[in-house]
């Protein structure tokens, strides 16, 4: 991913901030999900879904 | 460096269609590739891609694998683009992609190799996009080009949306997969479930854990009585084996006791016949007498020693005088074998002394008789000397003479040839009257005759007399002499041998002498040892003799003595077992304990191992049900934080449709505003003046409301806008719609200013074509414009518009080897014109 993004990146950025003013979480995470998106496709997506929930594993065992 | 950037030149090798390596020169303004289908147009425009990101969009899409980018007869790719930028600086960028290896990128900045940080990024930047981006905005395929120009209003929106960066979102949001967490949630309150079914209810807990606690302290206690049983056997261990010491020896003083009284019966029996006095006072008078003749004979043996300390023994100690006539008797006797063996040997010495000097006397005889012969020899050789004279004066006496003999003997030849030199000259005379002399060569005649013939008479006489008598006395002497000379040197020989053998005699007669001392000594010797011999052997025997009488008194006087002794010895026997009080029963009841204590012990860790058991049963059934609890309770923190993810996944996705509808105003104004500058700028007929663009909400075939781009012209007649599918020819739409694609070039700010255009106008008409050149020319475009296509009238409508502007490749199917690349000649028509 160009470090300097297309204006339609940069809208779309806008656009998610503007979206999500009261969710910033939300918004930070639909920021990630486009950009991964846009540099890996679909595969680099649903990768980054199944880590997440890889995640959600391992962070309650290393709890309990 | 951030300037604009044009391709150069393009290297391909194993990239698709092409097999064999390629280079092809890019033109400043367009290059087209012409080609019928499956030529290889398409694989330079998609090796462009290849080679600026190190992969092409269909790969990312999941359309294609990368290992389908190579050439089927090749295990190698190699794609190779060269770059300038406005300011003249040139890139290099070079991808290697091997089968199963991942792709090598190399990077040159004008010739130099790129080594300051990543490469991949650093192309990146320097072109201002990435894949994805030159996807939508670079490289334009031909069903986009197709959808916009003749398309539905559906498949014009989704090209549209795909130029404007829209359809990613929509991309995003069918891709955000909420079933995937569905399936995950489901699966764990499957597992919770199950999980809760093997909880056990609350006072079945309770139970065991009251029976554990009551195994835990049934356990302490046995431990608590094993160890007191412990204390006790190791007290009572030590108590026996102090016991079993005294009974150990109790048993050694009975088995003492036993036997000192078996001895002491056998030792009174054995004494009953005790030696009489008189017999000890004989036996001590033949010591005493035994003593002084061991001195004695160990004296003249000279060992000193011995004798030393048998003088110190007193005579009455017979008890260290017996070892000690022992010892001497056994060194007497030693000596006594030694004496034998030097008698021995000096005995056969004297007897071969004997036999030498008999051997002497015999060779003394025998000299005697061969020296009788040589003595007369010798008397004869002592009257031939002093009547001849020595050897020495023979042999110069018959030298003398032999050389006068010689003499004569010369001067008798030199007469008798004289006498003949004579007789011839006398004769010559004679019968010739004359003649020369043989010697002075003087003539001589009958004058000289007589004198001639008194000579010759004169030299007969002296010849028959003097010199014929001297020679025959000579060699009769010389015979003599030489026969006296041969007898006197055989006598010398003889006389020689003589005295030789006199001194042979004389030797023999002085060996015989020492000899005959010899033989004499030894047998002086044989003598005095013979005389030794016969006392030692006196009294060796006479000892041993005695000895044998002394030995069973001073036995007696032994056992005697051991006798006291184990008397005494069985007095303290007595006294000991009384000192030592044991008593067998104490020591059994002590066993008697122990064994009890020992059957408690087994039956006690029996119970012990039981109750172990059953708590380690318990423990277990108690540890998984808080295993069971645990994973109970992580599952359901795993199950809030699932919904809590399912939640804001879901909030994502919807927000991107919502974000879907927003982008769309925000991007159709700016790129509607654009295109009509650039619409007004291409389309110089007065019947449109303006672009519009309208979004719409349909429900689609498939029942989905989906938003439709419908295009809007303004009519100048009139100034109503109309639809532009109902209203507008082919070619209008062309010109429009490459006004929306160029806008949104012109609206990207990338560094790149190239445009690859895949079969722009596929299935369009005459009308459309022109339409489509004549706008390229008018417009002020400044990107390099790279054009695949089969459309040869295109081509030539490109040439008639750019002249010699323009390269144009043609591509041919060349089997395996891929297709044969050829740049056409342009003649610049407009220049000709």
């Amino acid at each position: 991913m160009s470090k300097k993004l297309d204006p339609i990146t940069q809208d779309i950025m806008k656009i998610i901030e503007e979206y999500f003013k009261d969710r910033k979480d939300l918004g930070e995470l639909a920021k990630k999900i486009y950009l991964i998106y846009l540099e890996k496709g679909r595969r680099g997506l649903e990768d980054y879904i199944k880590e997440v929930m890889e995640n959600v594993e391992q962070d309650i065992e290393g709890r309990t | 460096m951030k300037e604009g950037l044009k391709l150069e030149s393009i290297k391909i090798e194993g990239f698709r269609a092409f097999n064999s390596p390629r280079e092809l020169k890019f033109g400043d303004k367009v290059t087209v590739f012409l080609g019928p289908v499956g030529s290889g147009k398409t694989s330079l425009l998609k090796a462009i891609e290849f080679c600026l990101f190190g992969n092409v969009s269909e790969v990312v899409e999941r359309a294609i694998k990368q290992e389908d980018l190579i050439n089927d007869f090749r295990d190698r790719v190699l794609v190779s683009l060269k770059l300038v930028g406005e300011e003249g600086n040139k890139v290099e960028v070079t991808r290697i992609k091997e089968r199963g290896k991942r792709t090598k990128l190399r990077l040159y900045i004008n010739g130099k190799p790129f080594d300051k940080g990543d490469p991949e990024e650093f192309i990146k930047d320097l072109l201002g996009l990435n894949l994805m981006e030159f996807a939508r905005g670079v490289y334009v395929k031909w069903d986009v080009l197709r959808d916009l120009i003749i398309g539905s209003p559906s498949s014009r929106s989704k090209a549209l949306d795909k130029l404007f960066g829209i359809e990613v979102l929509e991309e995003i949001y069918s891709a955000i997969s909420l079933k995937t967490i569905e399936r995950k949630l489901k699966e764990k309150e499957d597992e919770v479930n199950m999980l809760l079914k093997q909880v056990l209810p609350d006072d079945k807990i309770g139970d065991l854990k009251l029976e554990r606690d009551e195994a835990i302290k049934k356990i302490e206690n046995i431990k608590t009585r094993l160890s007191e049983i412990h204390s006790e056997i190791e007290s009572l261990s030590k108590k026996l084996v102090e016991m079993q010491a005294l009974q150990d020896k109790y048993n050694q003083l009975i088995q003492e006791r036993a036997f000192l009284q078996a001895r002491e019966e056998s030792l009174s029996k054995s004494l009953q016949s005790i030696p009489s006095p008189g017999d000890i006072i004989e036996i001590s008078y033949l010591l005493r007498e035994l003593k002084k003749e061991a001195i004695k004979l160990l004296s003249a043996l000279i060992v000193g020693r011995e004798v030393e300390s048998l003088k110190k023994i007193p005579e009455t100690d017979v008890r260290k005088l017996i070892p000690a006539l022992k010892n001497t008797v056994k060194i007497l006797e030693t000596r006594l074998e030694d004496l034998e063996k030097e008698i021995t040997k000096i005995s056969n010495e004297v007897i071969t002394y004997q036999n030498i000097l008999r051997r002497i006397h015999e060779n003394i005889g025998s000299l005697t008789e061969r020296l009788e012969p040589l003595r007369t020899y010798r008397d004869e050789l002592f009257f031939l000397n002093e009547k001849y004279g020595s050897l020495r004066e023979i042999d110069n006496s018959l030298h003398e003479m032999k050389l006068e003999l010689s003499e004569l003997q010369v001067l008798r030849r030199e007469k008798r040839e004289a006498l003949n030199l004579l007789k011839a000259t006398i004769r010559k005379i004679r019968e010739k009257g004359e003649t020369r002399c043989p010697i002075c060569g003087r003539v001589l005649n009958t004058q000289h005759l007589k004198e001639l013939e008194t000579l010759l008479d004169n030299l007969l006489k002296e010849k028959g007399d003097i010199l014929i008598k001297r020679v025959s006395e000579l060699e009769s002497r010389i015979n003599e002499l030489q026969k006296i000379r041969d007898r006197i040197v055989f006598l010398e020989e003889k006389i020689g041998d003589l005295s030789g053998l006199e001194h042979e005699l004389k030797e023999l007669k002085e060996e015989a002498k020492r000899i005959g001392n010899l033989a004499t000594r030894g047998e002086e010797l044989l003598k005095e040892l013979q005389t030794k011999r016969n006392q030692i052997s006196s009294f060796t025997k006479k000892a041993r003799r005695i000895m044998e009488r002394i030995e069973p008194l001073l036995a007696a006087q032994d056992r005697k003595k051991e006798l006291e002794n184990i008397r005494k010895r069985l007095k303290e026997v007595e006294a000991e077992l009384e000192e030592l009080g044991y008593n067998p029963r104490l020591i059994d009841e002590v066993r008697n304990r122990l064994s009890e204590l020992r059957v408690e012990m087994a039956s006690l860790n029996t119970a012990k191992k039981y109750i172990e058991r059953r708590l380690n049963e318990l423990e277990t059934i108690l540890a998984r049900h808080e295993k069971i609890l645990g994973i109970v309770d992580s599952e359901e923190k795993r199950i809030r934080t699932y919904k809590q993810l399912y939640e804001k996944m879901r909030l994502v996705r919807y927000s991107f449709r919502a974000i879907q509808s927003e982008l769309r105003k925000r991007v159709l104004q700016r790129v509607v505003k654009k295109a009509n500058e650039i619409f007004k700028q291409i389309y110089v007929y007065p019947d449109y003046a303006e672009i519009n663009v309208k979004v719409v909400r349909r429900v689609s075939e498939e029942g989905a409301i989906r938003s439709i781009y419908e295009i809007f012209v303004k009519r100048s007649v009139d100034e109503s806008w109309v639809p532009m599918d109902t209203r507008l020819s082919d070619g209008q739409k062309t010109i429009i719609a490459f006004s929306m694609i160029l806008s949104l070039r012109e609206l990207s700010p990338c560094r790149l200013k190239v445009l690859l255009l895949d079969e722009p106008l596929l299935n369009v008409d005459e009308e459309c074509r022109k339409a489509w050149v004549n706008m390229l020319g008018k417009s002020n475009m400044n990107f390099q414009l790279i054009v695949s296509t089969q459309d040869r009238r295109l081509v030539e409508e490109l040439i008639k518009e750019y002249g010699s502007d323009i390269v144009v490749y043609e591509l041919k199917h060349n089997g395996i080897e891929g297709p044969i690349v050829v740049q056409r000649k342009i003649v610049d028509s407009n220049n000709s014109r």
